[in-house]
């Protein structure tokens, strides 16, 4: 095994599709020559030049609506949106047109294309550069949303994304960039829709994406000293949603604790915590747990973006008010 | 209004297209003809059809998903 970053990771997915599919190629603000904002595509266009690595104006909507078109006429577009904030405007491609095309042409027609969307906070980058807003994806029939949160599913879900032939967001956190990891040393695909335990235990499940699945990690550690087994399920994919596992592992712990980074009303965590109540309510030894971003705007300084952001204390919080 | 009528693009394209001798009245006429056949036989086609299986609704949304269907 050898070791990659969540960064090097994606890029490598990339590039290897790239060389092994000639319609794949990436668009998106500074992908080019900058080497993306976070420095993902960093070297692509060395390698793929400028027709297949598309540095492309300020503008979300055309990004997106480029790809759509290059997806609709035959090729494999991977755009880049900034921060997933920016999303926002291109909801209107993303929403209207890419998710609803295959429908609207009775299924004649597919769109092979990734939108790769940076999220989350940690970074001082405040409100409008650090959002969370997968439940807006998951909300929507037509697009796949995957969520990886380490280097070795970034890499391995990335390529299924990239062959896939339907519109897939693809969530990356900004703060995962960085971390390192081990990553097979064939590149293989993970199959969307498939979820990870990431830790085994007995006494409660945690189902936890991106980042909280690493502070769910920390946490399960310290209740261990305690003698209390968190098992942790990272879904990976939030659509389409591997239940099985997540339900196999709550009809074993009897109890669950959802984690995410998202701000909590309205949240992907609602609509899991609703799906488990619904489905194996019977398995459940006490109240569903949800633990998410405080409902605010993301603040700037550390020390509030600290208190608005769930850490190792809550969860651990939360998985003791149901023992 | 009327000025925005003569800024009609589809007119204007027509006067270009004669003033340039890119094609003739009677090939553009021919063009439109085709065009009226092309959309009554949609129509035609539209209201010989059955309506669609109810199933039909939670498919072609993915290539390889079935959205859940409703039992009644």
């Amino acid at each position: 095994m050898r070791q990659l970053t969540y960064a090097e990771a994606i890029r490598e997915a990339i590039r290897n599709e790239m060389r092994r599919d000639p319609r794949v190629f990436i668009l998106g603000e500074d992908v080019g020559k900058f080497g993306g904002c976070f420095g993902v595509t960093k070297g692509l266009i060395d390698e793929f030049g400028e027709e297949l690595v598309r540095d492309t104006p300020i503008s979300e909507a055309a990004i997106v609506g480029a790809a759509i078109g290059a997806a609709a006429t035959g090729m494999r577009p991977i755009a880049e949106i900034m921060f997933m904030d920016f999303v926002t405007v291109a909801m209107d491609q993303l929403v209207n047109q890419a998710a609803k095309m295959r429908y609207m042409f009775g299924g004649k027609i597919s769109l092979p294309m990734v939108v790769r969307l940076p999220g989350g906070a940690g970074v001082q980058a405040a409100a409008q550069h650090s959002q969370c807003l997968e439940a807006w994806l998951t909300h929507v029939p037509g697009i796949k949303v995957v969520y990886p949160s380490t280097p070795k599913d970034a890499l391995g879900l990335l390529i299924s994304s990239i062959r896939d032939d339907n519109p897939v967001a693809f969530i990356e956190h900004k703060l995962l960039y960085s971390l390192k990891g081990e990553v097979p040393d064939e590149n293989e695909p993970i199959p969307l829709g498939l979820a990870d335990v990431k830790r085994p235990g007995r006494d409660v499940t945690i189902v936890a994406t991106g980042l909280m699945v690493h502070k769910a990690l920390n946490a399960a550690k310290e209740l261990a000293k305690e003698g209390i087994e968190a098992e942790i399920i990272d879904p990976r994919t939030l659509f389409p949603l591997d239940k099985e596992t997540i339900f196999n592992s709550i009809k074993k712990t009897h109890k669950v604790v959802i984690v995410t980074e998202e701000v909590k009303r309205g949240g992907w965590g609602g609509e899991l915590a609703a799906i488990i109540a619904e489905e194996i309510f019977d398995y459940l030894d006490a109240q569903i747990v949800r633990i998410g971003s405080l409902n605010v705007p993301m603040p700037f300084t550390t020390v509030l973006e600290n208190y608005v952001i769930p850490n190792e204390i809550d969860i651990i919080n939360g998985v003791k008010s149901i023992l | 209004m009327e000025e925005w009528v003569a800024r009609d693009p589809i007119p204007r394209l027509a006067r270009y297209i004669l003033d340039n001798n890119i094609a003739t009245d009677e090939e553009l006429k021919e063009i439109e003809r085709n065009i009226i056949r092309e959309l009554e036989e949609a129509v035609r086609f539209a209201e010989e059809s059955p309506y669609p299986e109810e199933t039909s609704a939670v498919e072609d949304i993915y290539t390889d998903l079935v959205e859940e269907g409703r039992v009644r």
